[in-house]
């Protein structure tokens, strides 16, 4: 185990959010059951679990970066490790319990996003539902919270695992024909594509395509919403941002952060981290968009009510305006950071 | 404040944000001269490499190994220069004399060639660290046929 501040504080606030976690779950696992019976007694309770939900809602969010912040913090610790990439290698190929280091940050990477996003969309429905005057949604909100508290108690709990279990790499005893520098190259990022093809050229096509197709897109469903929305255009704006995030993903690592960082055949958006965190607030920005025209579906199909009818076509029009700005801001910064490096 | 007024208001933060915080960061980070034009590790004054292209711009490396991959992937290189261990003096790399041993001279990139600008210096290295001095043949980092060598 390696005990510095960013360890110390990335326990403290996953025990938090495992006792948070567990405790939504339960006390919503039990409303829900009741829900048919006893609405007042319900709507009670909700006060108290709203509040611990909204609670464990800023821990997530606040646990994301802050993984990265400790695993920047671990880079140091290895002679091998040059940056985080190193950091999400190391275990690798261990005998010990340091071999299940990788998977877990493998998951936790796909777990905290996934956090957010739920967070977001329980967020959202909550707002709605406080504009009705019966709580038309509560039911809803409570079947949202299950999932929502089981994910945060196990993002919570492997988080745990991975700070506790020991770094220390044990591997089979080498013989004579082992290489002597594979570990250097194990820890170093490689490209996904390659070096040689023109492949550059038509990620860069790739990339401005797909997502001057979906703000030209959102800004003709934003329009649309005021008068009537069919589900499949929005089900078509989802595809179109689902297939403009890949794109962004593989441009990010293999085009922005090389040209950004001016190291051309180093393909790791890690380093941006602490080299360049300006670009990243246009990372932060894409996901927002992306997020925000998620939960704008969300809203549409889950915070479906009749109380809701008068205000929902309004309120996920502000959400895809939302996700539009985050969409066209991240495309301008990303864009100026690209021409200045 | 009226809804036109914190719509401008809005959008001049969010032209600020965008514009100017990557102005902003260009202009208040040095320029990191002391970086491999590889990896971005630390660049070493006694272990650095310089490769120069055909437009006489130079790109430093920490090591042997970053300039050999770097090589590998541009092909443009009109000079190398390397870094003689001894003294600390630039040398081309076409008249210097490489040593591979067990020392490496970065921990991340496990680079084990050493350069040398005398052979003397090259063969006590060997010596010190049972390693090996390359033949003119098995010499990294070559652009072009050095006649002066042997």
């Amino acid at each position: 185990m390696i005990l510095n501040s960013y360890a110390i504080l990335a326990a403290f606030v996953a025990v938090l959010r495992l006792l948070l976690g567990l405790g939504v779950l339960a006390l919503a696992a039990g409303a829900w059951r009741h829900f048919s019976r006893d609405r007042d007694r319900l709507e009670d309770r909700s006060y108290l679990v709203f509040l611990l939900t909204l609670t464990l809602l800023v821990l997530n969010l606040a646990s994301w970066p802050l993984l990265y912040l400790l695993l920047q913090s671990y880079v140091p610790h290895w002679a091998g490790v040059m940056c985080i990439y190193g950091v999400t290698r190391v275990g690798e190929g261990s005998l010990g319990p340091a071999r299940f280091l990788p998977t877990l940050l493998t998951l936790l990477q796909l777990s905290k996003p996934a956090l957010v996003f739920a967070g977001g969309a329980w967020f959202v429905l909550y707002l709605l539902n406080r504009r009705t005057t019966n709580a038309a949604l509560l039911g809803r909100l409570f079947i949202v919270l299950l999932p929502l508290g089981l994910l945060a108690a196990a993002d919570a709990a492997m988080e745990l695992a991975y700070v506790g279990i020991p770094k220390k790499e044990e591997f089979p005893e080498a013989g004579c024909c082992t290489a002597l520098d594979e570990p250097a190259d194990r820890l170093s990022p490689r490209g996904l594509l390659g070096e040689e093809g023109d492949w550059q050229k038509r990620l860069y096509l790739a990339y401005y395509g797909s997502n001057v197709a979906l703000i030209v897109a959102l800004v003709l469903g934003a329009r649309r919403l005021g008068g009537r929305l069919s589900g499949a255009g929005l089900m078509g704006l989802l595809l179109l941002g689902t297939a403009a995030l890949a794109v962004s993903g593989v441009f990010l690592v293999e085009v922005a952060a090389p040209t950004i960082l001016n190291l051309p055949h180093h393909h790791c958006a890690y380093d941006l981290i602490p080299d360049r965190p300006e670009a990243l607030v246009a990372v932060v920005l894409y996901i927002g968009g992306a997020f925000l025209l998620g939960w704008g579906a969300v809203a549409w199909w889950l915070g479906r009510a009749a109380e809701t009818e008068p205000f929902l076509g309004g309120a996920v029009r502000r959400l895809l305006r939302l996700s539009l700005c985050g969409y066209l801001m991240s495309l301008a910064m990303m864009s100026l950071e690209l021409a200045l490096a | 404040m009226t809804g036109g007024k914190s719509s401008l208001a809005l959008l001049a933060a969010g032209v600020a944000l965008v514009v100017g915080l990557p102005l902003a960061a260009r202009w208040l980070r040095a320029r990191d001269s002391g970086r491999c034009a590889l990896d971005g590790l630390k660049v070493e004054a006694l272990y650095q490499v310089r490769v120069v292209d055909a437009a006489g711009a130079s790109r430093r490396f920490c090591c042997v190994r970053c300039a050999e991959r770097w090589l590998a992937l541009s092909r443009e290189a009109a000079a190398v220069y390397v870094t003689d261990e001894a003294t600390g003096d630039e040398v081309e790399a076409g008249s210097a004399w490489f040593v591979v041993s067990p020392v490496a001279t970065n921990p991340i990139t496990r680079n084990r060639v050493h350069a040398f600008r005398d052979r003397a210096d090259a063969e006590a290295h060997a010596r010190d660290f049972h390693g090996l001095v390359l033949s003119p043949a098995e010499r990294p980092l070559r652009t072009k046929p050095n006649p002066d060598r042997n």
